[in-house]
């Protein structure tokens, strides 16, 4: 059709004949090109290992930029576990007012000399997303484990994500997309099945460890908008950045953030959506063979109203209960002296290190570390 | 359900799979008109009242009209209940919007009530006009009655053209309904082709100049010169994209099921003259125009004065079609206006002698104008812009260079493939390249944001 008034052709027939579109594959084609994709999207990640070395260091932990790379943070386990004993939580473990030399880890191998532990915490890593890093990326985790248990995410409906409207929180992609009910997450059915089939791909792992490091979580096109002149290849680094050796928030005691006594509700573990998550978790290790030991707090209880208090106190009984019912080894440290604490529930510097002797000072913990030890010490002896 | 959502991909694994045990049964239609219900009902289940309402409605009506020797009346029956649904549910806040305008600089007090909270059905206009084609079809006697409902009803709502198109003509797409379609292993190769084409051009490109064109758009008034033209140019190719990548990615999946749908795009920025551009875009909807529009006003039978008269209020009446705005009226009226008057200078020898790349940019440049009203919230911004990209200072235009590279590159693509350098594309190493980046471009690159299509607003 030149143009619309030639009447004597049916172009809505005539147009569609010919060779409309020349880029078309037949059957070898596509093999060839699905063999190729496939091939390049297994390798990816593998070879991108190449390209950005790892250096594993013994305080690294994942910066708090970072904190959604679990690809690196993956990397990182993966690396430590085989020679150390990973410590698994949320910034308690990460050591939010401290820098990481003086984080949990790092203290208990000075107090326990010829221990192994590395930092294997995460800021924001709520029991619930904890779960789905568990689940996705630690499986390289072999042997001793010591997980941290935060009653502190079961302190209020809010951070147990009950309440019945969209709220903003840490990890939503980690949380269980289908088969447990939260209310504040309200991603649409497209999004939840987006996040668990991608969660699956080791190249969508490498795709966000781009967007994390190297784009403003963006994606190319986006951050392309905001660096129009910027070439994106020249984005990619050299290596995985070293930690930064400075806590994240200013380590300044509680009681100068903190005027009023905390009425903290501690809701029901019965109901605990965080609660029933940490459960999983220590079956997931269980599962796995893993020999765990769990920590549960201590959270500054200075901070507390006495019937908050009374509440915490039946909560971690009922934690400890359930722990000593599935055989797993743990401790109730006693809340820290109130300038050891940062908020609620970090310890300052001084906080760690009286955890640390804590935990030396508990004979189930000392068996338990040196039955890890040692499983070390004949996996590197053969 | 867009088609580049896991959503679809679900829905479409399974029925295909079906649609594939089913095809040996006498089931296979009923099957279709079910995944085509629940695909549409996606969006609202209500929806299928007015779809249904349309359908049954054609469906009865070249029922009677066989049986009854007052075929026209019940034609006009057809096309008034057509359209009236249709101005319902898309021109009627618009009338009376303006109507009240009318009536307010008449002097007039009372007002009329705006209807609001009417939702407008996802692409009302697409199978309205496909349904209306059928009715038009028969009354001409170019196609025998459709016995069977269910067939019809599969006609009309067929999931991959449903929304958008390309509208399909009941002569074409109803006989491939009633002849087990044979499925052939390059149509289901061809399908795979056009649907990761489709959804590259969709996921890639276009939505990657939406983001440079939409704040160019959203705030016209500060914007540079530069900025102007390079977010229109942006908006054009978007379109574009948007629009063919859907078409791309709904032929495909017919394809696969063994339909063949019209081809609705033809590289409309390489043409030389606007009647070549109207014959390249959106082709399914410009040739509907033509023969239920512009045909039977007239044509070109009678005269160059009612020829263009018919010209202009064929390509206005297509712009009124794609929304109740005065800036898609005057995107028509552009367009029309454009074409009766370059129509004499088109045909001359001069004309033709002006090298082609020229005159391509030529007619580039024309659309590129018109696109300004189309895409504008507003006449007041669209005028805004059209002063702006003449009138405002030349500053950094802040566009990726990236974007830039792109759009170049795809012009030239765009050329080679109508050129004599055609050949490139049919080596067997240069096709596996171009799709192993465009599948590894579209799993590593994008973002998971899923931008619905332009098209699916008309």
């Amino acid at each position: 059709m030149t143009e619309l008034p030639s009447e004597s052709t049916d172009q809505s027939i005539t147009t569609d004949s010919g060779d409309e579109f020349p880029l078309r594959l037949n059957l070898s084609q596509w093999f060839v090109t699905v063999a190729i994709v496939v091939s390049v999207a297994w390798a990816a990640p593998s070879v991108w290992k190449w390209v950005e070395p790892f250096e594993e260091t013994s305080d690294y932990r994942l910066p708090v930029d970072w904190s959604e790379d679990y690809w690196t943070y993956q990397r990182h386990v993966n690396e430590a576990a085989k020679s150390k004993i990973m410590i698994v939580g949320d910034s308690v473990v990460w050591g939010e007012y401290v820098r990481p030399k003086e984080a949990l880890h790092a203290c208990l191998n000075k107090e326990m000399p010829g221990s192994v532990f590395a930092n294997g915490g995460v800021n924001g890593m709520h029991p619930l997303a904890l779960q789905g890093l568990i689940d996705w990326h630690t499986r390289g985790v072999q042997g001793g484990l010591l997980l941290h248990c935060n009653l502190l995410w079961t302190s209020s409906i809010e951070r147990d994500l009950q309440v019945d409207e969209a709220v903003s929180f840490n990890h939503p992609d980690l949380l269980p997309q289908f088969n447990s009910r939260i209310a504040s997450y309200r991603a649409n059915t497209e999004r939840r099945l987006s996040t668990v089939i991608q969660e699956r791909f080791g190249y969508r792992q490498l795709v966000r460890h781009w967007r994390v490091t190297n784009f403003a979580f963006q994606n190319i096109p986006a951050w392309s908008i905001e660096h129009p002149y910027e070439l994106p290849w020249r984005r990619f680094r050299s290596t995985a950045t070293p930690p930064k050796d400075k806590p994240h928030s200013k380590p300044v005691v509680w009681s100068k953030k903190i005027r009023r006594p905390l009425d903290l509700a501690w809701i029901d573990l019965k109901v605990s959506n965080q609660w029933l998550a940490f459960q999983r978790c220590v079956s997931i290790f269980q599962q796995r063979g893993n020999d765990l030991f769990v920590v549960v707090g201590p959270i500054n209880e200075h901070c507390l109203t006495a019937e908050s208090r009374e509440r915490y106190h039946q909560r971690t009984a009922e934690v400890s209960r359930w722990l000593s019912e599935q055989n797993v080894c743990h401790i109730v440290p006693t809340t820290l002296p109130t300038d050891e604490y940062g908020d609620a529930s970090h310890p300052l510097a001084k906080g760690y290190h009286s955890l640390a002797l804590q935990l030396r000072s508990s004979v189930e913990f000392q068996d338990w570390v040196l039955a890890n030890r040692q499983e070390f010490s004949i996996a590197t002896e053969e | 359900m867009l088609f580049h959502t896991w959503h679809f991909l679900l829905f479409f694994l399974v029925v295909y799979t079906i649609y594939l045990i089913l095809r040996r049964t006498s089931y296979w239609t009923h099957w279709l008109l079910f995944a085509s219900c629940v695909f549409y009902g996606w969006w609202s289940p209500i929806y299928l009242l007015l779809i249904l309402y349309s359908t049954l409605l054609d469906y009865l009506i070249v029922y009677w009209m066989e049986k009854s020797s007052r075929k026209r009346t019940w034609l006009a029956v057809s096309i008034v209940s057509n359209l009236s649904v249709l101005a319902a549910f898309k021109y009627l806040a618009f009338f009376t919007d303006n109507l009240n305008g009318l009536l307010q600089w008449c002097g007039v007090v009372s007002r009329l009530e705006v209807p609001v909270g009417f939702l407008l059905p996802v692409g009302i206009s697409f199978y309205t006009f496909q349904s209306m084609s059928y009715t038009i079809d028969f009354y001409r006697g170019q196609i025998p009655r459709e016995t069977s409902f269910i067939r019809f009803a599969a006609y009309v709502s067929l999931f991959p053209q449903l929304v958008a198109g390309p509208i399909e003509r009941a002569r074409k797409l109803l006989p491939q309904l009633q002849h087990l379609p044979k499925l052939k292993l390059d149509m289901v190769t061809d399908g795979a082709s056009l649907f990761v084409i489709g959804m590259f051009k969709k996921v890639a490109i276009a939505d990657y100049l939406a983001m440079y064109a939409d704040p160019v758009f959203a705030n016209p008034a500060i914007q540079s010169a530069s900025a102007l033209w390079l977010g229109t140019i942006a908006f054009a190719w978007q379109i574009y994209f948007d629009f063919s990548g859907y078409t791309d990615m709904a032929r495909g999946i017919a394809k696969m099921m063994g339909f063949d749908l019209m081809r609705n795009f033809r590289h409309p920025y390489l043409a030389t003259s606007l009647g070549d551009f109207w014959s390249r875009w959106h082709i399914s909807l410009s040739s509907w125009f033509k023969d239920y529009v512009y045909i039977p006003l007239g044509g070109n039978r009678h005269g160059r004065w009612r020829t263009n008269r018919n010209l202009m209020l064929t390509i206005l009446l297509s712009g009124f079609w794609h929304g109740a705005a005065w800036t898609y009226v005057v995107w028509g009226c552009i367009h029309g206006v454009a074409m009766v008057a370059s129509r004499p200078l088109e045909r001359s020898p001069k004309y033709e002698a002006v090298p082609r790349v020229f005159r391509q940019i030529l007619v580039f440049l024309v659309v590129l104008l018109a696109w300004v009203f189309f895409r504008a919230t507003s006449v007041e911004d669209a005028l805004t812009i059209l002063r702006g990209m003449f009138l405002a200072g030349w500053t950094d235009p802040v566009c990726p260079w990236i974007l830039v590279a792109m759009v170049s590159g795809i012009w030239v693509y765009q050329w080679t493939t109508e050129s004599k350098l055609s050949w490139i594309w049919k080596l067997a190493a240069i096709r596996i390249g171009m799709f192993c980046g465009m599948v590894l471009y579209l799993m590593f690159i994008p973002g998971t944001r899923q931008a619905p299509f332009i098209y699916f607003q008309f």
